[in-house]
């Protein structure tokens, strides 16, 4: 019997011993998981660098210097993005409590899923203090009413939209109310394998060419294997993605989404279109659905030196540096009727429910300034949204040639894409433009009934 | 009736209470995982909701915008074929691996474990090695046609006539190993007493297969086609990762459809609606099974 209690008393204690090593490991850091809405996302408290009341960096631009070292409280930076670029935004950050010593930020980084991430968030009412939208879901968070207004922040901070470049706020514009800032912008351009045109004997081209020239360049730098079997180099490649199309079809003065209505079969907007299904058809470009099937994409076959000439954003350039191994080189698209380059972007908006809406505003107005830009823009991953620094080869380096970013930056974004993006319904839309045009890509069917379709299709259900 | 002096309990209520506390756990995450789920997703079905904003009921709204979505539709056709294709491939390959391993065969361990393989490789990988082996312009399978039977090559996952097949082709390679065991185990279930009866009558191997075996292991035959149409109506990896639903909408399934109205358009409303639809036809399908499969299933061997 003596010995039945002396077991039972053991076990209890066994068993309080593990329940409470358990409760122990749960509790981890504290402040992580205090501010980890999410959960379990990979967040980097990096808390205040110095003790409070430590000396703000002296010789600074940054007009919120001031404003930072009164400061105190703690803000949660949600973003998403590659490992490179979470090193890249701890720094900002790290920078920014120098200037803040009683702020704490806590990065929030999300890999993959992100959209679904801040969605779940916004509906759990979670919502971390500043975080990141793409250019066409800022409607959405708008009218749920998760977003700030960032007007005030813009007044506060009047070097936010000092020298920025012409429409790029409209993206987060909402009837006249600031909601999101864009972070950054990207440039589309050609990438040159300049290799491949000394092999085929062929000049590049400059910024002032043509559609025409390049639709013939493409068909010169193509070349076939030695039995004519198959395309060992393509002249150009074409991406089913919305950057191009909206290129495309700018580049021929479309308004390819008007009175809110999709308008694809607009004349100017099958015009651009027919560019893209003509080079696949002409074999100078792979069918964006043949590279897609090989699980890689088209900028792999740039790299690989399988494609001379690819269209794409700056976001390519970190991964072209230390993987090409020809020379390389980027020239402005060429010009159908007239140029125009789409808007692709991340905008940083600040939620409703933050209850440090001042330090938000504050680290949003460094972020953006000269020094918080320098700390992003080095990696050539994307271009500042302000003129002055667009000419500053410390924000826009080389290689490639700067003036094809520089120059697109006057034609940047159309009336139809930031219609098309407001109308908060852009991913299905999105989609339908993807999918049917992957049908004439495929040459499954014509550009003129594909687009046909997709505008009986989103006009019939989405913007009826 | 003795009492436990400690509990105040009798025997039988002790070993009830014993039992219920060994289904609690089961049974609540049952409830909280599965059932809730579903009850909550039929609901939701009634509302428009984009997650960010209030939820709006508009009744059977979505019901009826989803009879008249062509996308939806053609998803739900693609289904069907994929059921129609899938199955049928899949469960007649599973067996003709396991009567072929249900010989005495030297080493038949071994390709046990072979034909098991891919049945534990990760869907990615396979997915992946696939994709390579069907492309247009690079992968083996056009090239051995090409080379052997002078065939143009085919565009296995680009050509919409094609896509949903290939997909199906790598299914099977991927799934077979797992059906396969069951009937194995059903095979060598047998008792070896009937075979040698019918071999003393004369027996060919033909009317020992229909007569014998496919009768005895149609238990096991019954409970793989049930599962495989169930999970055939709710493809969605593959496609996922080797075509994304292309070219166009050729290899759409519903849900694909579904997780892009949910994750991608926001319109959980209308997701829901599109589950609660294919909840009803994986039970009248599976109820219809029952019943014409049922009659077949012989379970005293």
């Amino acid at each position: 019997m003596k010995k039945n209690r002396l077991t039972r008393l053991l076990a209890l204690m066994v068993t309080l011993v593990m329940a409470l090593s358990l409760l122990s490991a749960c509790g981890g850091d504290d402040t992580a998981k205090d501010n980890d809405p999410g959960g379990n996302s990979n967040t980097n408290t990096t808390g205040p660098s110095e003790p409070s009341g430590a000396p703000a960096p002296v010789n600074t631009d940054w007009e919120g210097a001031e404003t930072a070292s009164g400061l105190s409280g703690k803000v949660t930076y949600m973003h998403s993005g590659d490992d490179y670029e979470r090193e890249m935004y701890a720094n900002v950050f790290k920078k920014y409590m120098e200037y803040a010593p009683g702020v704490e930020v806590e990065q929030m980084y999300v890999p993959s899923d992100y959209s679904t991430k801040v969605q779940t968030l916004a509906a759990a009412g979670s919502l971390p203090d500043l975080f990141w939208v793409g250019e066409a879901g800022v409607r959405q968070y708008a009218e749920a009413g998760y977003l700030a207004n960032q007007n005030e922040i813009l007044e506060q901070y009047p070097q936010l939209t000092e020298d920025i470049i012409d429409g790029v706020l409209d993206f987060g514009n909402i009837d006249g109310n600031q909601y999101a800032f864009p972070k950054d912008w990207t440039s589309y351009v050609m990438y040159l394998n300049l290799d491949l045109f000394k092999e085929a004997g062929v000049t590049p081209p400059t910024n002032d060419w043509t559609v025409e020239e390049y639709k013939e360049l493409a068909a010169q730098l193509t070349t076939l294997s030695a039995d004519g079997s198959r395309t060992d180099v393509y002249g150009t490649a074409i991406n089913n993605y919305r950057a191009d199309w909206i290129n495309w079809m700018g580049n021929y003065g479309a308004e390819w989404f008007k009175d809110g209505k999709s308008n694809l079969s607009s004349p100017e907007a099958l015009q651009g279109l027919r560019v893209m299904s003509d080079l696949v058809q002409a074999g100078s470009a792979p069918s964006p659905g043949s590279v897609s099937a090989t699980g890689d994409s088209e900028d792999r076959l740039f790299i690989i030196g399988k494609v001379a000439m690819y269209p794409s954003g700056r976001w390519c350039i970190p991964s072209f540096r230390s993987e090409c191994d020809f020379e390389w080189d980027a020239v402005e698209m060429p010009k159908g009727t007239t140029r125009s380059c789409p808007f692709i972007c991340s905008m940083v908006c600040i939620a409703d429910t933050s209850a440090n809406k001042d330090i938000a505003g504050n680290l949003l107005s460094f972020q953006m300034s000269d020094e918080g830009l320098a700390l992003v823009m080095g990696s050539a991953l994307s271009l500042p949204c302000y003129t002055d620094l667009m000419e500053n080869d410390n924000y826009v380096n080389t290689p490639p040639s700067t003036d094809a970013f520089i120059n697109s930056a006057a034609y940047l974004g159309t009336q139809s894409q930031i219609d098309a993006c407001l109308t908060g319904k852009w991913s299905e839309y999105n989609s339908m433009i993807y999918a049917n045009l992957s049908e004439a890509f495929e040459g499954l069917t014509t550009i003129e009934d594909a687009a046909a379709k997709i505008d009986s299709q989103a006009n019939g259900s989405l913007f009826n | 009736m003795k009492q436990s002096s400690r509990t105040g309990m009798t025997l039988k209520q002790r070993e009830a209470a014993t039992g219920w506390i060994f289904v609690a756990l089961p049974l609540v995450s049952l409830i909280v995982f599965m059932y809730y789920p579903i009850v909550r997703s039929f609901m939701i079905s009634g509302y428009e909701w984009n997650l960010l904003t209030e939820p709006k009921f508009i009744g059977l709204q979505n019901y009826k915008t989803l009879f008249q979505d062509e996308v939806f539709l053609t998803s739900l056709w693609n289904t069907f074929r994929w059921v129609i294709i899938y199955v049928p491939m899949s469960v007649i390959t599973s067996f003709l691996l396991a009567l072929l391993l249900d010989q005495k065969l030297k080493g038949a361990g071994f390709f046990r474990t072979l034909y098991y393989l891919p049945v534990v490789a990760p869907i990615v990988v396979v997915a992946l090695l696939f994709v390579w082996i069907y492309n247009t312009d690079y992968g083996i399978l056009n090239f051995i046609l090409t080379k052997v039977f002078h065939i143009d090559p085919i565009g296995w996952l680009t050509d919409s006539r094609y896509s949903l097949f290939a997909i199906a082709v790598m299914s099977v390679w991927k799934w077979a190993g797992y059906n396969m065991l069951i009937f194995l185990a059903a095979l060598q279930g047998i008792d070896e007493s009937i075979y040698e009866a019918a071999e003393l009558d004369g027996i060919t191997p033909m009317t020992k297969l229909f007569k014998i075996k496919v009768p005895l292991v149609m238990p096991s035959i019954y409970f793989v086609m049930l599962t495989s149409v169930i999970d055939a109506f709710q493809m969605f990896t593959e496609i996922f990762i080797m075509t994304k639903g292309g070219p166009g909408y050729s290899t759409y399934t519903v849900s694909y459809y579904l997780w892009s109205n949910a994750f991608e358009y926001s319109k959980m409303g209308y997701a829901c609606a599109m589950s609660a639809v294919m909840f009803v036809i994986i039970l009248a399908v599976t109820l219809v099974q029952n019943k014409v499969m049922d009659r077949k299933v012989q379970y005293d061997s």
